[in-house]
């Protein structure tokens, strides 16, 4: 199977007046059609950035330095932002994390749903209408007739993500990049939205990617799970080699994190002690060194290359190297 | 840990109803009914958890606890005492008992006060310490928290999300409370930093003997560390119960619903599980549903719903709910 989008040793950087901050350092990965895949990692470990720059939307200081990003057999990376138009919105598009802020507030809920129709479809503005409620009603929107011609504000947080899913799905995108888009919700609209992402994956065979800190989420809904941390990807398997078998000590301490559901349990979280690292100087070695249980001093020092678990899983661990101490997984 | 029986805080009935204006010179007055005949009791020494979407009044409930808000009805007793009428000054001597830590680490400090001021204002307002005394005492708390005695002399913006959470813990407990309104206090935190700040709650917790009142709306963390759990739908309890007997067999439909809708972080049990899928969004609270609140969203509604409004009762021992089907469900 060709994969729809094909991202090789990504490196995006934003150009402060501090220095350059180094946010994605050599990402690579692959998306095939009707695949759902997701991004984990906590804020600052580069994943919103990674998606920002296959969007192309990276503002200033921001700027990809190095990589390559194919989407469906084209190169991304310095495409003429006239060329990129015609794939935003059309081919690939976005649902954000916060629908308040990035919905236009002086524009109808319609006129936001038709402006990509008018655009890339070049319907008209009849058609277009009639085009944003169905999809509207799609969406789970009650009586979307009169929804249609209201603003966002007159829409409830989960509605407008709603709304938000429908304008990106208008023109039918190869692939749709959702940058957490429930964790401003409640459990029970996020059930909603959920259950619709999985639809769309099976009905239209859209490719999503899955931004998200909540593995809960990522459990539910993606078949492969991609872990970052500090710019790099430190793990990258199929959701069950991650959840059952995972082999990075990052990997480890998110999962342990979480608070176990197995009945009657109290015991204690472990969280990660620590902070992630500063990317205006990242470490020389792997990042998650300094918060590692498991720190050799071959980690401080070089980045560890990955080792293949088995065909579709891989980590970089110096754990992992055949000369290493055997480390069980603590849990 | 549940330690005591003996009852800290009780509220009866408690009501906030939020009035404004509509129209042309607001004739029309609109009531807003956040909180609407709430009745509980929290013990010593107890963390109870409360959950429910937004916008069912938990954080309204928090915070007329703490008389943040004027009580429209009901009382709350605190420790015996009726506190609900009580003015500001008579109040006073109650807020260094009663405590809060607030939601959004960004916006819940001062930016332009440095973290031991911060910290050492209540200790100003209630007169506990100054000069060297107080000083201490700052250091003190920002090493009961995990920060260290430098950290004084910076300002909130050169702390991490999961660090000012810390100062706000800090500052809540600079007046040696009994009891802590936790509102949401990791929901903008990332998981691996949710841990520490839940874990440094319950050390806490076990060695002051605070009690906590814990909102939220991650349900698998209030689980974790509430030893009862309240639900809230539209203003109104509508179940509580022991943390693990509420998540094993919830009683309520609405409870039922909530939990079936938490994603379960495991593969295998995601494919597996059954979810309850509810339709549309909470009703305004501006104009409730008649009889049951929650009815309009409800697989099992009946007649009945529509016309009475279920009694909060016990029932089985130890669980409270409001739903008039609550024995044909089960």
């Amino acid at each position: 199977m060709n994969n729809i989008l094909e991202v090789k040793d990504l490196h995006t950087s934003f150009f402060t007046h501090v220095g350059e901050v180094k946010a994605v350092r050599g990402v690579s990965f692959n998306v095939a059609p009707g695949e759902a895949i997701g991004i984990v990692g906590e804020s600052g470990s580069g994943k919103s950035v990674t998606s920002l720059s296959i969007m192309n939307l990276l503002a200033f200081p921001g700027k990809i330095v190095k990589g390559s990003i194919i989407f469906d057999g084209r190169e991304l990376v310095n495409l003429p932002e006239k060329q990129m138009q015609q794939i935003r919105g059309n081919e690939i598009s976005m649902i954000f994390q916060d629908p308040m802020t990035s919905l236009n507030p002086v524009y109808t809920i319609g006129d936001q749903i038709m402006e990509p129709l008018v655009r890339h479809k070049k319907l008209s503005r009849h058609e277009a209408k009639k085009k944003a409620v169905e999809l509207l009603s799609m969406v789970g929107i009650p009586s979307p007739e009169k929804r249609v011609d209201q603003y966002p504000h007159e829409f409830s947080g989960g509605m407008r993500q709603r709304a938000m899913i429908a304008m990106a799905l208008s023109c039918r995108p190869k692939l749709l990049i959702a940058d957490e888009p429930t964790t401003a919700l409640d459990v029970t609209i996020q059930a909603q939205i959920l259950e619709l992402m999985k639809d769309l994956k099976e009905q239209f065979k859209t490719a999503i990617i899955l931004i998200t800190h909540d593995l809960g989420v990522v459990a539910e809904v993606c078949s492969r799970i991609v872990v970052m941390y500090g710019g790099i990807i430190v793990e990258e398997g199929e959701t069950r080699d991650i959840f059952y078998n995972p082999k990075h000590p990052y990997t480890w301490g998110l999962l342990k994190s979480i608070p176990n559901i197995e009945p009657g349990s109290r015991e204690r979280l472990v969280p990660i002690e620590g902070h992630p690292p500063d990317l205006l100087k990242p470490p020389a070695g792997c990042p998650f060194c300094a918060r590692c249980d498991y720190a050799m001093q071959i980690c401080a020092e070089q980045q560890p290359p990955y080792t293949g678990v088995s065909s579709k899983h891989k980590a970089a661990c110096w754990l992992l190297h055949p000369n290493a101490p055997r480390v069980e997984r603590g849990i | 840990m549940m330690t005591n029986t003996e009852v800290l805080l009780q509220l009866k009935n408690l009501k906030k109803y939020f009035e404004f204006n509509k129209g042309l010179f607001g004739q029309n007055k609109t009531v807003l009914k956040a909180v609407d005949d709430v009745s509980l009791e929290i013990k010593k020494g107890e963390t109870l958890g409360l959950v429910g979407e937004s916008g069912c009044g938990k954080s309204t409930l928090g915070r007329t606890i703490i008389k943040l808000y004027d009580v429209t009805g009901g009382k709350i007793i605190y420790d015996g005492e009726d506190i609900t009428g009580l003015n500001d000054r008579e109040m006073l001597p109650y807020r260094k008992k009663l405590q809060m830590i607030f939601q959004d680490p960004y916006a819940s400090l001062n930016s332009r006060m440095t973290v031991g001021d911060i910290i050492g204002e209540p200790l100003d307002i209630h007169g506990i310490a100054s000069g060297s005394e107080r000083k201490e005492i700052i250091h003190d708390l920002l090493n009961k928290v995990g920060l260290t005695s430098e950290h004084a002399n910076r300002y909130p913006h050169e702390f991490s999300g999961g660090q000012r959470q810390r100062i706000g813990i800090a500052r809540a407990l600079a007046v040696k409370p009994d009891f802590i309104v936790c509102d949401e206090p990791i929901s903008a935190l990332d998981v691996s930093i949710q841990a520490q700040v839940v874990n440094l709650l319950e050390d806490l917790q076990e060695e002051m003997g605070l009690t906590y009142l814990f909102i939220a709306h991650d349900l698998s963390m209030v689980r974790h560390i509430s030893d009862r759990v309240g639900v809230m739908y539209l203003g109104r309890l509508v179940e509580l119960a022991a943390s693990d007997e509420l998540y094993d067999k919830p009683l309520h439909p609405y409870t039922k619903a909530l939990l079936s809708a938490v994603p379960i972080p495991d593969p295998k049990l995601a494919g597996q599980k059954k979810r309850i899928i509810l339709k549309g969004d909470v009703p305004s609270p501006i104009n409730p549903p008649s009889g049951c609140r929650f009815r309009t969203r409800c697989r099992f509604a009946e007649e009945i719903c529509r016309e009475a409004v279920p009694e909060f009762k016990e029932a089985e021992p130890g669980r409270f709910a409001a739903c008039h089907l609550v024995d044909k469900i089960n």
